[in-house]
């Protein structure tokens, strides 16, 4: 042991006298750059060299480190240190270990305490909770304690994002001798039309409403593509893409979260930049997986029931499912499970359900995102039926239609597709028998009406007459 | 490369957080003064500053420049804690040891207030800390050495005597230059109130009340009424006279605290 340190102690002196002349140059603002060992420090435009505390926070900068250059140990050591990289701002929630609150990240390590839940729910997605990094305690020194956000409106991805297009800028280290033209930041994928042509970038998903679990392809088109520099694509807050071309793609995963938060960012070679965000919902369902909502118009104060089944390409471990983002009701069955419960909410309330489903090894499935709301009269639930969906021209097929309401069905009717009516009873069910002289596919539509006058309608599924 | 470089970022993510192995049944107490360390139920130690904020030790090499073990150490409340604002983190005890940065060739000692001062030349080396002077180097990660300052270099010995520096500088508190005469009280939630609850102080001192909640609170003793302390406002009181005072919170009759002033 002894012998070891007095060996570090031999290694460290040398290093004592190492000259420094020599290399009065420092580095070039902006790069990335290492010495032999595996540390990467960012260049400032002051010639100190920054520190990235971890990968996380090098991720929101960086995609990869193939820009990082090697200089020489000695070069290394002569550039001074100038401090800790902080989180880019604008892309992830930060918490430190022991505070209970969660900072929005702004410009130049600002913190910024994320009031109430709803604002980080606007800000952020329905699954906030899950965008959030820790800073260790000794971390915590590197930021400064910014105003509080107390609602989505008062703090801008896209403006954080403008600020921030470097490590230089984000720590105001260089002084800009001709101010850059202010961006123009959209959060829509849409443009409004103005009266000089304004460059904007586009974002889109494929697919659009993806399941969990599942590879979607993000493509980032700059308008116009000339004279472009970069594209960035952030996907949940780490740098996934940077292109120099247009269109730019990336492959992403949607992971376990109901939403996930896209953000692209466009530069062109005169430094105008534009940014977009596209929140990504992992709204359609895992295969096998279904959710079933039984009055998609509840009264307040009756019973809701909400229903998960799983077919038998899943062998489910347990069932939980989630109303409104909470765990209602878990179950350690296989095939269904089945909540219900007294609507309490107001009338005008919309609830979200879905059910999240695990089998044995811990494979995870999600369904669709279903909502139903609370109304003071709910419509008529209205099934329509054709006997056949497939005949020859002349002949006829039978169509019912069924009504329930818990006021009373006051009649039922059977429309064509374009309103026509075919046949009325007065009465909750009703059965056609409708000809077809011509070929083509057609639907029939059934309406219903309860006591009180609340109309609802249902659309049949398509007949083929060939 | 990207897997060492990868590996390490996290063995630097994971240097700090220093872990104390005490008990873990250790008693969970509301009174603890400026100058105590304090830890919750996670294994950091802190060090609550006469400012009414804790300090963070950077790594373990950091605390045991200050302290020989963890004895001192008292538990409190996580709502207590998460009450104490952080304030920054403590540097190493000057004199004690020399320090190197990684990636940096040079040796440096330590002086007041976190300040790096460069040693030139092996000779000097070893005057000021021996022959084994080698032995008494130790490293500093590089995302510490934002926590110092780089001083003016040591060209002779009479530039820094580490013994006179060590007698100098024996608290954190004056490493920092706190002032001492001035503590400060947090007034946390209802369910976390006082932090701390128990105090005690030297007559003469000056305690503040802050509110650290995100609703008006009050601090109500037979040594005076503040009013209505807004949220982040102050309010402060000098004790010249031995004894124990309570006080409450009118508005939270459940917050209550105690000031001992001793000699």
């Amino acid at each position: 042991m002894t012998t070891k340190r007095f060996l570090i102690g031999l290694a460290s002196s040398s290093l004592l006298f190492a000259p420094l002349l020599g290399h009065a140059a420092g580095c070039t603002s902006g790069t990335l750059i290492k010495g032999s060992l595996s540390s990467v420090y960012y260049c400032g435009a002051d010639g100190k060299r920054y520190v990235f505390p971890n990968e996380k926070v090098y991720n929101t900068w960086y995609a990869g480190f193939d820009s990082v250059q090697t200089i020489s140990d000695s070069e290394l050591a002569s550039l001074p240190l100038g401090g800790n990289v902080t989180y880019r701002p604008g892309l992830k929630m930060v918490k430190i270990n022991t505070d209970p609150k969660v900072y929005a990240v702004a410009a130049g390590g600002t913190l910024r305490w994320v009031q109430t839940e709803s604002v980080a729910r606007d800000l952020y997605g329905a699954d906030w909770n899950t965008k959030i990094d820790d800073i260790a305690d000794t971390y915590f020194v590197n930021y400064r304690i910014g105003n509080p956000i107390p609602s989505a409106g008062e703090y801008s991805v896209a403006n954080e994002l403008a600020l921030s297009t470097s490590i230089n800028r984000d720590r105001n280290l260089e002084q800009p001798t001709t101010p850059p033209p202010a961006p123009t930041p959209t959060t829509t994928t849409s443009t409004p039309p103005a009266p000089t042509p304004t460059r904007t970038g586009t974002l889109s998903a494929t697919p659009e409403e993806p399941s969990i679990n599942q590879t979607i392809t993000l493509i980032a088109s700059a308008q116009p593509s000339t004279g472009l520099w970069y594209i960035n694509i952030f996907w949940n807050g780490i740098l996934t893409r940077h292109c120099e071309y247009s269109p730019c793609g990336a492959d992403v995963q949607t992971g376990t979260g109901t939403s996930s938060i896209a953000v692209a960012e466009f530069v062109w070679g005169d430094q105008y930049r534009a940014w977009t965000t596209s929140t990504i919902l992992t709204t359609a369902g895992s295969p096998g997986v279904t959710l079933t909502i039984t009055n998609p118009e509840i009264k307040p104060d009756t019973q809701r029931e909400i229903i998960v089944d799983v077919d038998s390409s899943f062998v489910a471990n347990t069932i939980d499912i989630f109303l409104d983002g909470n765990n209602v009701r878990g179950c350690n069955v296989v095939q269904q499970c089945r909540y219900t419960g007294l609507e309490t909410s107001p009338i005008g309330t919309v609830h979200t359900a879905y059910g999240v489903i695990r089998d044995a090894n811990g494979f995870t499935r999600q369904t669709s995102v279903e909502s139903f709301e609370v109304v003071s009269n709910p419509r008529p639930v209205v099934t329509i039926t054709p006997g056949k969906n497939s005949m020859l021209r002349g002949e006829t097929v039978d169509v019912s239609v069924s009504a329930s309401d818990d006021d009373g069905i006051a009649f039922t009717e059977i429309t064509e597709s374009d309103g026509t009516l075919i046949k009325r009873c007065e009465s909750s069910f009703c059965t056609a028998q409708v000809m077809r002289p011509t070929a083509g596919t057609f639907r029939f539509i059934g309406r219903a009406g309860d006591i009180p006058g609340m109309i609802g309608t249902a659309t049949s599924s398509a007949v083929v007459v060939q | 490369m990207i897997s060492r470089f990868k590996r390490a970022l996290a063995a630097v993510g994971t240097v700090a957080m220093l872990v104390a192995p005490v008990a873990s049944q250790a008693a969970v107490t509301g009174a603890f003064s400026a100058g105590d360390l304090i830890k919750g139920s996670m294994d950091t130690v802190y060090y609550f500053a006469p400012n009414g904020k804790r300090y963070v030790f950077p790594n373990a090499k950091t605390y045991f420049s200050w302290y020989t073990n963890f004895d001192g150490v008292k538990t409190i409340s996580d709502g207590a804690l998460s009450t104490v604002p952080l304030g920054g983190n403590v540097t190493y005890r000057p004199g004690r040891k020399m320090l190197k940065i990684t990636t940096d060739p040079r040796t440096y000692v330590v002086d007041q207030g976190g300040i790096l001062r460069h040693v030139a030349t092996e000779q000097l080396a070893e005057t000021l800390y021996g022959i084994a002077w080698k032995s008494n180097v130790e490293d500093l990660p590089d995302p510490f050495f934002i926590n110092y300052r780089i001083g003016t270099p040591i060209q002779t010995a009479n530039d820094y005597q580490p013994a006179n520096v060590m007698t100098l500088t024996t608290t954190i508190s004056q490493d920092k230059q706190f002032d001492e005469t001035a503590v400060t009280v947090s007034i946390g939630s209802a369910g976390n109130g006082y932090v701390p609850a128990t105090i005690t102080v030297k007559k003469g001192t000056t305690v503040t009340f802050t509110n650290r909640d995100n609703a008006v609170h009050n601090v109500t003793g037979s040594f005076g009424n503040s009013g209505d302390i807004a949220v982040n406002a102050s309010y402060s009181k000098r004790f010249d006279t031995v004894g124990s005072y309570d006080y409450r919170d009118s508005i939270y009759p459940v917050m209550n605290g105690t000031i001992n002033v001793v000699n």
